[in-house]
């Protein structure tokens, strides 16, 4: 028998056999893509991918100089205070890639695969819901609301990966555990390369242990099933050692994990603020998730109640997880709205909402935009990259804003070389901005925590808080200037002594020098 | 107020705000408390604070008992509300909200089945809401607890058929007046309507709201917060495992204080008083239902065995011989002379005790105005009545502009000294650690006057 979206696809071919309006017309997981690609690359949003924290300028950084010694980084080049020591990068393949990005386009580069990254895993997750029968108006909902939820870790870092790694082995993982007929090999193996990837590409790649993990577990009554996902699961393990620094990446990542000074000094890695803006998304998601559960009462697999109790638990710890919950919990939502809408009686606005649903459903079935897709990523490219390209000055500026970043105090030190000798001490937050800024200057910390041990981080935190013992910690790392915010209680403190001048100030940033002795 | 016979009515412990008027949210606990201190000393207030969370527990588990829960369900279920209400039980006022919560929760819950009169309610809760409000300001979850039961009504109402509508405009029509009674009842407090104002004012100014930990969202690493994680697993679990068919009521009471202690990390315990009640009954329901196994039959035997322990047990003797060996303890030196047998004095590792005690041998080492560190402003007040603080915990009696003069100064910004200027301070009471000790070393107006492990006081030179 005849669907209507069949009747409605034979009346379009009839009309324009090209199929033109299907090739040019988005659908809605098209819409979805292009949308949030051209607001991400196009908006200020463009700056808070690269200005949120100073690990954008750090990845650059990094991987340029992989990219000019054409070999993956192994000692610390960066730093005065670690410098040399052994270095594991947990996202080399990422750095190289942002790097060449940058290095042609500039910041633009950063963003454009920030956003590309962004607007795919969305784009995916969509595919997914469609692909588990929920309709299209639900599916945007849904991954709207996956979408607002995950917004605050949006930025041009390697995470992107771990976010639409995520959406690929989760969706896998899920059409396994329901339907293991399909075959291990078919659906499953194609991630064991995907880990490889991943390993090379962020530290987070634990994350799909920890999904094989929970469908192994669910799946301890079926003996064949649950061998089946171990054995794959034993190998995307073996296949994550195919990296630059083989099982010691595993040992640093475990280690950087068990360590509670180092996690909790990144801001990514504490708990939820739920009075600021940035949580709404996942407020909301938390609510929708609620009220699926008191209302519809939806009797969920095991592995649904783990994911979700699981991943729950883990973002209620630490802010970065809130996106992966996010993802993981959307087809759980789906799937169960889905089915509480097919079997609600009908009202007035069920009925509404139904006839919506439908028409919705047979217009995204009659478009695609597939050719749309390609010129919008042509002109975009084209706009991103006027200037290597065209030449001429750039359509779309995109740069690290001077009152988030020390800019004008970087210029003044390149400008005046003499005014600062020995090394700096610096703004955690500024870390990375400095290392690509002032090449010639190694900084004191940046983003890398991990890297820097906990004994360096807390001898960092007596002097960024103005301890006891600050001059000593001081004095121990050979420190002869200092760039910090302009409020910074440490330049209060240096204006005070004797041994020490300012340099240099603006309404962003101060630098104090020691003075000769 | 106890000295004076009067109310407390203008702020007269900080010199930033002399004569500021004040609306005392909390003045009746404050004199229980002071009665209790001014006789048994600290474990007087200590007394008093544990007699009411000894008084929660209690209630709740007889609620529990009282609704028809198993006696080792229900006291598993207690001891969990417990361990989340316990992270909050501090010798202060808010203590009589969670009493107060779980009084409201039962009344409102026992009135939806029916077990509870119209009547009853009526009287009750407005006469506890007049006592809660003059106890502590959070009276206003009362009328939250009620609007949750009232949207609730309303919303079954509007879906119920003609023959339901009856009986549930008559509970609808009954929350309304209780909702009415208890803001009417809230009134009689020495501020009347000012006091509401008030509370409204502090709980949506986040610069005053931000200076109070507990008005801060929970921080799933610290190991105070895992009880509340408990609680939260084990009603997902009930929502996932049990699937109960909840009443709207415990639907929206689920809900709203989900997300209301989210938000804030004071308002667990209220989750958990609120959750506990519905948890026990489902799980229980659940666990009567469950077919047999080796683990139930044991878990079945075990609370037989308490059952029928519990019912050989006498109910009031023990607590009331408890609370008069507790009163005779403490009052020891009072009534019979020589030392006390316990001890309940602030730690002088906490509190700068001994700097507060060379203030009083030396009282010339400082003249004028002092800056003192936020959490020490309550104990200055009580330990140095004779000076005036820059700065104590209830935010609320200070204009905006000295709680950021207060915090500038505090964090060492920029212009920490001209503030210290503007408000004529000449000397400084803080923890050695803070970082303004480090600020007024470098100083040449400044000198040390007092420094130990735990304070330093610094004096400008004249």
């Amino acid at each position: 028998m005849e669907t209507g979206v069949q009747r409605s696809r034979r009346h379009d071919l009839r009309e324009d056999p090209l199929n033109t309006r299907r090739w040019l017309l988005p659908s809605l997981g098209t819409t979805i893509w292009v949308v949030v690609l051209l607001a991400l690359c196009l908006s200020d949003w463009r700056l808070v991918m690269i200005n949120a924290d100073g690990d954008p300028s750090l990845h650059w950084r990094i991987g340029q100089w992989m990219v000019e010694h054409r070999s993956v980084i192994r000692a610390d080049q960066f730093s005065h205070t670690r410098f040399g020591a052994p270095l594991i990068s947990k996202e080399w393949l990422s750095e190289v890639i942002f790097a060449v990005a940058n290095d042609r386009l500039g910041w633009n580069g950063a963003v454009l695969v920030g956003a590309l990254l962004i607007a795919t895993t969305l784009w995916l997750l969509y595919r997914w819901l469609l692909a588990e029968g929920c309709e299209p108006l639900l599916a945007t909902g849904l991954v709207l609301l996956a979408a607002l939820a995950s917004s605050h870790h949006w930025l041009a870092r390697p995470h992107l990966i771990t976010l639409l790694l995520t959406v690929v082995f989760a969706w896998r993982l899920r059409i396994f555990d329901r339907n293991p007929e399909a075959g291990a090999l078919k659906l499953l193996a194609p991630l064991i390369p995907l880990m490889t990837l991943w390993a090379n590409l962020h530290g987070a790649f634990f994350t799909g242990f920890v999904l094989f993990g929970v469908y192994a577990a669910d799946n301890f009554a079926q003996p064949k099933k649950a061998l089946a996902i171990v054995i794959v699961g034993a190998t995307c393990v073996a296949a994550s050692l195919i990296n630059p620094n083989g099982w010691r990446l595993h040992a640093h990542i475990i280690q950087f994990l068990r360590e509670p000074v180092l996690a909790k000094f990144a801001n990514e890695f504490r708990s939820p603020n739920f009075h600021s803006d940035a949580m709404r998304g996942f407020l909301l998601q938390l609510l929708v998730l609620a009220v699926l559960l008191v209302v519809v009462r939806p009797q969920l697999r095991a592995t649904d109640v783990l994911l979700v109790s699981a991943w729950g638990y883990l973002a209620f710890q630490s802010v970065r997880n809130v996106p992966i919950f996010a993802i993981i919990v959307t087809p759980i939502l789906a799937e169960h709205w889905q089915a509480a809408i097919h079997g609600a009686g009908s009202s007035r606005m069920m009925e509404w909402y139904r006839r919506l649903s439908t028409n919705v459903t047979q217009i995204d079935h009659s478009t695609d935009g597939r050719a749309m897709v390609v010129v919008i990523l042509i002109v975009l490219l084209g706009v991103l990259a006027k200037p290597p390209l065209f030449g001429g000055q750039p359509i779309v500026v995109t740069e690290i804003l001077p009152d988030h970043f020390p800019v004008a105090a970087t210029r003044f030190i390149t400008a005046n070389p003499h005014v600062v000798r020995g090394e700096m001490f610096n703004d955690y937050g500024w870390g990375g901005y400095l290392m690509l800024a002032l090449p010639e200057h190694k900084v004191f910390v940046d983003g890398r925590n991990d890297f820097y041990g906990p004994e360096l981080i807390k001898d960092f935190d007596v002097v960024n808080r103005a301890h006891l013992g600050w001059e000593d910690v001081l004095r121990k790392y050979r420190v002869d200037w200092t760039i910090l915010p302009r409020a910074h209680p440490l330049n209060e403190l240096l204006s005070l002594h004797q041994d020490w001048s300012l340099s240099y100030t603006d309404q962003v940033a101060a630098i104090y020098s020691r003075r000769p002795e | 107020m106890l000295q004076h016979r009067a109310i407390l009515r203008t702020e007269i412990f900080s010199y930033t705000c002399p004569g500021a008027p004040l609306v005392e949210m909390w003045w009746l606990s404050e004199i229980v408390l002071a009665l209790a201190g001014n006789l048994l000393g600290w474990g007087g207030i200590v007394l008093v604070a544990s007699v009411v969370c000894a008084t929660i527990v209690w209630l709740l588990h007889r609620q529990l008992l009282a609704e028809g829960n198993e006696l080792l369900l229900a006291t598993v279920f207690t001891l969990l509300a417990t361990a989340v209400c316990a992270t909050h039980w501090l010798a202060r006022p808010h203590l009589a909200t969670q009493l107060m919560v779980v009084v409201f929760a039962w009344q409102l819950r026992w009135f939806n089945r029916g077990r509870v009169t119209p009547r009853r309610l009526l009287v009750l809760l407005p006469l506890l809401m007049a006592l809660w409000a003059n106890l502590h300001g959070s009276f206003i979850i009362g009328f939250v607890l009620i609007g949750i039961y009232l949207t609730a009504a309303v919303v079954k109402w509007v879906r119920a058929t003609a023959e339901q509508r009856p009986a549930l405009h008559e509970r609808m029509t009954a929350l309304l007046a209780l909702e009415i009674a208890c803001f009417l009842t809230s009134l009689l407090n020495p501020n009347g309507w000012k006091l509401l104002v008030q509370v409204i004012r502090y709980t949506s100014n986040p610069l005053m709201m931000g200076m109070t930990q507990e008005f801060l969202p929970p921080n799933f690493h610290d190991l105070g917060t895992l009880p509340f994680v408990i609680v939260l697993v084990v009603t997902l679990l009930m929502l996932l495992i049990v699937r109960p068919r909840l009443d709207l009521t415990d639907k929206l009471l689920l809900i709203v204080w989900l997300v209301l202690s989210l938000r804030m990390v004071r308002n667990g315990p209220v989750f958990a008083l609120v959750a506990t009640p519905i948890l026990a009954e489902h799980w229980n329901a659940y666990l009567c239902a469950a077919a047999p196994s080796r683990i139930l039959r044991r878990y079945r035997g075990l609370s037989a065995r308490l059952t029928s322990i519990d019912q050989m047990a006498g109910s009031c003797g023990l607590p009331a011989l408890a609370t008069i060996a507790m009163i005779l303890v403490l009052a020891k030196p009072r009534l019979f002379g020589g030392q006390p047998l316990l001890t309940t004095e602030l730690p002088a590792t906490q509190f700068p005790v001994a700097a507060v005690e060379f203030l009083r041998q030396s009282p010339n080492a400082v003249h004028g105005e002092m800056f003192n560190d936020y959490v020490w402003g309550g104990y200055f007040t009580l330990a140095m009545p004779e000076r005036k603080v820059f700065f104590h915990p209830i935010v609320l009696v200070y204009e905006e502009e000295v709680i950021r003069d207060f915090l500038r100064a505090n964090n060492g910004e920029p212009g920490w000294e001209d503030i210290l200027a503007k408000y004529h301070v000449n000397w400084t009471i803080l923890p050695r650690e803070h970082r303004l000790n480090r600020f007024l070393a470098r100083r040449a107006d400044w000198r040390l006057v007092y420094s130990d492990p735990v304070a330093t006081i610094y004096g400008r030179i004249p």
